[in-house]
């Protein structure tokens, strides 16, 4: 590790496609505590990280009719996490708040994603659907994530389907943010997804 | 696995720690950490059965990339981090996202023009190739002035951007390397 480290200092900073490794991101969405940042850590590499969102989602200003700007100020956080595929690759995970008035955020995060991940607490299922929204607006590729908390766990993945009203298409995966075997399947069934729709690109293409 | 970029916890002091250093900014309190399971902040606004956009919420936000400042931006500031900025919302460079990597040029910071101190300061830290939100985090500065700041320093060519030649979502290839080594988690 240390070693690929020293090269990197060593060598001279150019462009060439073999320098810099490329960076890919998948956008994690969700309303307050349902588990963002618990599902970006149990996957990364490093703690996730939070931080401020993009300069729009700051310098436009809220306006604090009641009491409002902690929570604004907290909401225009978003955090992030990493998994290194290879000194070419890196896949970022970004948490992001669902509430809709932060919308313009997400086209900061979303723009250039591979896909999204809607995680959802079935006590509040209200607090995705902003984000279903977007995601189908936009024709992102997603994937519907249930965060299994007590008492959750007695619908089956038909039920909450028909719940969000998502596409049949849309896979809806039970999950635990908390457990790596859990948020991996999360994961791959978006890779899958995102696979899928470059392969019919591809063909599509080349006919 | 921290095989390259700077790690985060090395200069990302939190708003408190910040202010101290540059007190001329006032930053927004946003390094809060997600409150976590089970802890609502408040109860929020829900239109059951309707999954409409633009349900009242009593917060006003203007519309992206308007370039216009609020006028009061209240006790958590938010508009002055800008200045590094000079006001501008808008990376120079279309290309610049916040997972970009950069890079530094060699002796970059030795041709930065004037007292820009966060310029060199990013330089410095992207000796090595670092991503844009690592660089704001580090910097302990907004992901929005870090986009700016990178369109200007690749501008004047005293870094360089990834950019891919394939659009990650088109390439195949790619995205089995990204299932493999999700799967190898």
């Amino acid at each position: 590790v240390s070693a690929r480290s020293e090269t990197t200092d060593a060598r001279p900073a150019r462009t060439a496609a073999g320098v810099l490794p490329i960076p890919v991101k998948i956008v994690i969405a969700g309303g307050f505590g349902v588990g963002k940042t618990t599902l970006v850590g149990t996957v990364s590499e490093i703690p996730p990280v939070t931080t401020e969102a993009a300069m729009t989602s700051v310098g436009q200003g809220f306006d604090d009719p009641g009491g409002l700007a902690a929570k604004a100020t907290t909401t225009v956080a978003m955090d992030f996490g990493r998994i290194t595929v290879d000194e070419s690759l890196v896949l970022y995970l970004f948490g992001t708040p669902g509430q809709d008035r932060f919308g313009f955020m997400w086209d900061d995060l979303a723009l250039g994603a591979l896909g999204a991940v809607a995680l959802v607490d079935l006590r509040r299922v209200e607090d995705v659907f902003p984000a279903l929204d977007y995601f189908e607006k936009h024709a992102l590729p997603f994937v519907v994530a249930v965060n299994v908390f007590d008492g959750t766990g007695t619908y089956t993945a038909d039920d909450i389907r028909e719940a969000l009203a998502v596409d049949p298409d849309v896979p809806v995966v039970l999950t635990d943010a908390r457990s790596l075997d859990a948020v991996k399947t999360v994961l791959l069934a978006l890779l899958e997804v995102v696979l899928a729709r470059a392969t019919a690109r591809a063909r599509g293409g080349t006919q | 696995m921290d095989t390259w970029g700077p790690d985060p916890d090395d200069d990302a002091s939190g708003p408190a720690d910040a202010s101290a250093v540059r007190p001329f900014l006032s930053r927004p309190s946003g390094a809060v950490p997600d409150p976590g399971r089970g802890a609502p902040l408040a109860p929020v606004p829900s239109a059951p059965g309707a999954r409409s956009p633009q349900v009242g919420s009593g917060v006003q936000a203007t519309q992206a990339g308007s370039g216009v400042q609020a006028t009061q931006a209240g006790p958590a500031g938010g508009v002055r981090p800008y200045f590094l900025t000079r006001g501008r919302v808008a990376s120079a460079d279309g290309r610049v996202r916040v997972e970009t990597v950069v890079v530094a040029r060699r002796n970059a910071t030795f041709h930065v023009a004037g007292p820009a101190f966060e310029h060199r300061r990013l330089l410095g830290l992207a000796a090595r190739p670092t991503s844009v939100v690592e660089l704001a985090v580090a910097m302990a500065v907004p992901v929005g002035v870090v986009l700016v700041l990178v369109g200007d320093l690749a501008g004047d060519g005293l870094l360089d951007i990834s950019v891919p030649a394939v659009a990650p979502s088109d390439d195949v290839d790619l995205i089995r390397r990204l299932i493999d080594r999700v799967g190898a988690l």
